[in-house]
């Protein structure tokens, strides 16, 4: 276990999580608080403030005693605790092992996203879990904030083979029905599959309160398609074949592929999930300190 | 121009353009095999990627197909020539070789003439002929074209071409070597024409049109002219009238030309003497400009009568020499006795006349032209006409029929008569009798008038020898200050050839301005009437004259019309000044030679014979430029004539043709060989033809390179740039060793590698 967080967190890669930890908190007040310094309000010990009653408004949440005092309705306000709870949602199906000429897969790449995210969460006390599907949810760590959680995290994840078909769809149906805390939900995907079902359920998952944040993982080669003349694909899933003249598909490839990322953005969008897309060429710690700076600035 | 092939049986490997097809079937190269998780989005565009793949494989069998047949093509050796399919670049050969032998061949450059480079390359030539070819040599001297027998016999031949008088054109020899090689249209036809490339040899010629009409035979010219010749050239001798009278000084005017810088030179007249050796009678320092053509003026006195020949000679010696000589020949004779006859009162009436052909000064210096009798025209057949050569009627009235049948019988026999019509012709019914008619060739119709000085003599041009005289004042003879107010109106006969094959009209000689025929010629036997249709017969102060020609102011152009048709009438007209290699024809006054011998130029005699008919001796053996001698009945009693013989310039005119006239003559796509390695080449171009297989290999290539572009861009390499494949579980191994060569490096951006990782179920 010890070797497989060494695997992930490898002295370069803390050292470039540490700096990112810097870097966070130079940005902004607490960079650790900063990825989820949150929208959840109510149950809480630290006041906040009064705001004025607006039809819609939980009546319970009406301060009485100021009400007496002033004969209006004020709704008393708390901050809520910094502490969230988070959930790695990893896909690990046959086509998130794809890899042309990268040295990390899609799932490597994504492992050490999550392995990332998680040591940060740790590291600001928020309990964070593990939830690892293909076509179903098939292994779980429950959150927790301990330091520990990140060696078994990785530990979980290391021994993952993939495998199989993907079914984005059930899983996130399955996460949602699971978890009963508002939590904050990183799904780690390449998302090929069909894209209604997985948004209907990226929707329900929104519906549940979580908080989302889409991971769209995907191999360089399958943004930019490098392939030169004839090539026979299989794909590795359906194991469907499939000739084809690269260079004559490539432009119509490159737009079907950013046709398809631009769906989900828009849908993400409306939704209220953060969608990230990213491929394996991107420098994963550079995408993420993008992204928490990004998020950052939208709360 | 044909196409063929050296190596015909390779074609045969064209028949590997089916193993391409074979291959390309049974061995379709596998495309590159990979996994690939997004294949959803190329499926919606498969199909059209199946046709185009379709296509691609397609366009690589063309391609193979055209490489394998274009390399068989390049292996057969496909050649570009005029010889046709059935050449074979080693057999024997039809070959005809035509070797312009004109005098402008022996021009000098580089110490060897023209004709000596045109043999020692016609003999490279026939040295590289197949040894039982067919060969010919063709010279312009106009000998029989035929084949020798052997290839050596040939180039004896050719040692032997000498310079000699031309007697055929270039392309006439061209013409006689095609005729020949017509009858042999089984071997390979080859001819070499070997020109100096000059103007002499191709003007007015068309060569191109014989090659075109031959397509089949083998065209090469052979330009052995010289590049920047040095000559001095006499092109030509103007002798102002070959018959002279004694006393009378010889004009003689001399054409030059010059190749090369400017430069000074003597040009000499020298006579042959009894002895037969020249005398140098006069010699001019001449200027001699570069490419510019001149003239130099020789008046020579003092002539003794009798036949006199002379050389026109340049001083020195130059790169040709065939033009640095030219010969004349004149007759010196003792004043002609002719008869004037005029009306009455003669001594008025012919008295122009008489003071223009024989003036009183001349006449008791002796040095008069001719004995001249006037006589009164009504008594005309009073006096015996046998002693006179000529007679003048001046002004004749109406004559009877048998006074003009005298005359024609008179004329015929060798005599000449001038005849100035005037008003005493008066009626032109009488007049126009068929005795007249027959004896001027022709009739008057009426008179014309002109009351204002409008009409004039205007000859149109001065060819004929009556007006030769008028060559060296040209166009500044007055002639419109001698108005005609009156003339006749001649009307010559219908020119239908005679019974004995003569003419039996009168043919103009010069005109009015207002277009009527001035003076008239008609060959009556072998004598010559000169009519001219306006008298000279009225006083100057008459006012009903019919013209001021001989009343006018200076009347000198009269004097030379009144001489030299009474010259040209009773000549003789030997050919004394004739082109080499044409016959000269003398007359005889005598009618009992029989024979005569003649003196060429290098000393030979030979005899000729007496046309007894005719009274005429014709030589033809003229090839040889110089004086020839005519001698018969021995040194008393005996007669003796002469003529001298000139190449014709053209035999001598080296001037080189510019290249567009070149190419103008030869035609577009001719092969003219300068040097022996530009014979051979063009030897070996048209009997090998033009190698095809360089290009076609360069074809050949360039569809192999589009084959591999095209193979390249379909196929990846078969086993060694497999892309890595996705690993299939966590991290493999391979995915942390140092990339190897063949490994794509590294995209941009890539994150450091991550530590090996077990296999999860290790």
């Amino acid at each position: 276990m010890v070797r497989a967080v060494e695997e992930y967190l490898k002295p370069e890669v803390v050292r470039q999580i540490a700096r990112l930890d810097l870097r966070a908190q130079f940005i902004v007040k607490g960079f650790l608080q900063g990825l989820h310094a949150s929208p959840y309000q109510g149950f809480s010990v630290e006041f906040s403030e009064h705001r004025r009653y607006a039809p819609g408004d939980d009546p319970k949440d009406i301060d009485w005693l100021v009400y007496a005092k002033t004969d209006k309705h004020y709704i008393k306000k708390f901050e809520a605790e910094t502490n969230i709870t988070g959930y790695l949602a990893i896909d690990t199906s046959a086509s998130m092992a794809y890899t042309y000429r990268q040295r990390l897969s899609k799932l490597d790449y994504s492992i050490s996203l999550a392995a990332a995210l998680c040591w940060l969460m740790v590291h600001q006390q928020d309990p964070c879990g593990l939830l690892v599907f293909d076509e179903k949810l098939h292994a779980s760590l429950p959150a927790r904030s301990k330091r520990s959680q990140i060696a078994q995290v990785l530990s979980v994840l290391a021994k993952v083979k993939p495998s199989g078909k993907t079914d984005i769809a059930r899983s996130l149906v399955q996460i949602a029905a699971m978890l009963r805390h508002r939590s904050l939900v990183m799904i780690f995907s390449d998302l090929l599959a069909d894209p209604d079902p997985i948004r209907d359920a990226l929707l329900r998952l929104r519906h549940r309160g979580h908080d989302v944040i889409l991971f769209h993982v995907l191999d360089e080669a399958e943004v930019k398609f490098p392939f030169q003349g004839m090539v026979e694909f299989t794909e590795p899933e359906a194991l469907d074949q499939l000739v084809v003249d690269a260079d004559a598909a490539r432009g119509e490839y490159v737009a079907s592929v950013a046709a398809f990322r631009e769906d989900y953005r828009r849908t993400c969008f409306h939704a209220g999930i953060d969608y990230v897309p990213l491929d394996t060429s991107m420098q994963f710690d550079r995408a993420l300190m993008e992204y928490l700076v990004s998020r950052r600035n939208r709360f | 121009m044909g196409l063929s092939f050296l190596t015909p049986m390779l074609l045969a490997g064209a028949a590997l353009v089916a193993v391409p097809v074979v291959l390309h079937l049974l061995m379709k190269r596998r495309p590159v095999k990979l996994d690939f998780p997004a294949l959803r989005f190329l499926r919606h565009k498969a199909a059209a990627n199946r046709r185009q793949l379709r296509l691609s494989h397609l366009l690589l069998l063309l391609l193979r197909m055209a490489a394998l047949a274009l390399l068989a093509l390049a292996l057969a050796r496909p050649t570009l020539r005029g010889a046709g399919w059935l050449a074979d670049g080693e057999g024997p050969v039809a070959a005809v070789l035509v070797v312009d032998t004109a005098p402008r061949m022996l021009l000098v450059e580089a110490n060897e003439t023209r004709l000596e480079n045109a043999a020692a390359l016609a003999k490279m030539l026939l040295a590289k002929l197949p040894p039982t070819s067919q060969v010919a040599v063709v010279d312009t001297t106009g000998g029989i074209a035929t084949f020798s027998p052997t290839v050596a016999a040939a180039a004896t031949r050719i040692d032997r071409l000498a310079g000699a008088t031309p007697s055929l054109t270039l392309a006439a020899a061209m013409a006689a070597g095609y005729k020949l090689l017509a009858t042999v249209p089984d071997r390979h036809r080859e001819m070499y024409v070997f020109t100096d490339c000059s103007h002499g040899a191709w003007d007015g010629q068309a060569p191109q049109e014989l090659s075109a009409a031959h397509p089949d035979i083998s065209l090469v010219y052979i330009d052995v002219g010289a590049r920047n010749p040095q000559n001095f050239a006499i092109d030509s001798v103007d002798v102002t009238g070959d018959l002279l009278a004694a006393g009378t000084p010889l004009a003689l005017t001399a054409a030059t030309s010059r190749a090369g810088p400017d430069a000074n030179r003597d040009i000499a007249v020298e006579m042959l003497g009894d002895d037969g050796r020249y005398t140098r009678r006069a010699i001019k320092r001449c200027s001699w400009k570069s490419g510019a053509v001149g003239q130099v003026a020789f008046e020579i006195s003092g002539l003794e009568p009798g036949v006199r020949q002379g050389r026109v000679i340049l001083e020195g010696s130059d790169a040709l020499e065939a033009d640095n000589v030219r010969y004349f020949t004149v007759e010196v004779g003792s004043p002609a006795r002719v008869l004037v006859a005029a009306p009455a009162p003669a001594q008025a009436t012919g008295r122009c006349v008489m003071q223009a052909i024989a003036p009183a000064s001349l006449r008791k210096a002796g040095k008069a032209r001719f004995e001249a009798t006037l006589q009164d025209v009504a008594q005309l057949e009073a006096v015996p006409w046998d002693g006179y050569e000529g007679m003048v009627l001046v002004d004749p009235p109406p004559l009877p029929v048998r006074t003009w049948d005298l005359l024609w019988q008179w004329v015929a026999g060798g005599k000449g008569l001038v005849v100035w019509l005037g008003p005493q012709a008066a009626d032109a019914g009488r007049f126009n009798s068929d005795a007249a008619q027959k004896v001027l060739g022709g009739k008057i119709v009426r008179v014309w008038r002109s009351p204002d000085d409008a009409n004039f003599l205007a000859p149109a041009s001065l060819d004929h020898p009556v007006l030769a005289a008028f060559r060296r004042v040209g166009d500044a003879v007055p002639w419109q200050d001698f108005p005609v107010h009156r003339h006749w109106e001649f009307q010559p006969n219908e020119a239908a050839p005679g019974a004995a094959g003569e003419a039996v009209a009168a043919i103009p000689v010069a005109a009015y301005r207002n277009g009527l025929p001035a003076i008239l010629e008609h060959r009556v036997g072998q004598g010559t009437v000169i009519t001219i249709t306006t008298p000279v017969s009225q006083s100057a102060g008459d006012p009903a004259a019919w013209n001021t020609l001989a009343t006018g102011f200076e009347p000198w152009p009269f004097v030379m019309l009144a001489n030299e048709t009474l010259l040209h009438s009773i000549d003789t007209a030997d050919d004394r000044n004739v082109l080499a290699g044409t016959p000269a024809v003398m007359h005889l006054e005598r009618r009992d030679i029989a024979s005569a011998f003649v003196r060429t130029p290098a000393g030979d005699d030979f005899p000729v014979a007496v046309d007894q008919r005719r009274g005429t001796i014709t030589v033809t053996a003229t090839q040889m430029p110089g004086n020839y001698v005519l001698r018969s009945g021995g040194a008393v009693g005996g007669i003796t004539k002469g003529f001298s013989a000139n190449l014709v310039s053209a035999a001598t005119d080296t001037l080189r043709l510019s290249e567009p006239a070149l190419a103008a003559t030869f035609g577009e796509g001719r092969k003219l060989a300068a040097t022996e390695a530009e014979l051979v080449r063009d030897v070996k171009l048209e009997r090998v033809g033009t190698e095809l297989s360089g290009w076609i290999i360069l074809l050949a290539a360039a569809a192999m390179a589009g084959d591999w572009i095209v193979a390249n861009r379909f196929y990846a390499p078969r086993d060694d740039a497999q892309p890595p494949t996705a690993t299939t579980a966590g991290f493999s191994p391979a995915a942390v060793v140092p990339p190897s060569p063949r490994t794509p490096p590294p995209l941009p951006g890539t994150p450091p590698p991550l530590p090996t990782m077990e296999e999860v179920g290790a």
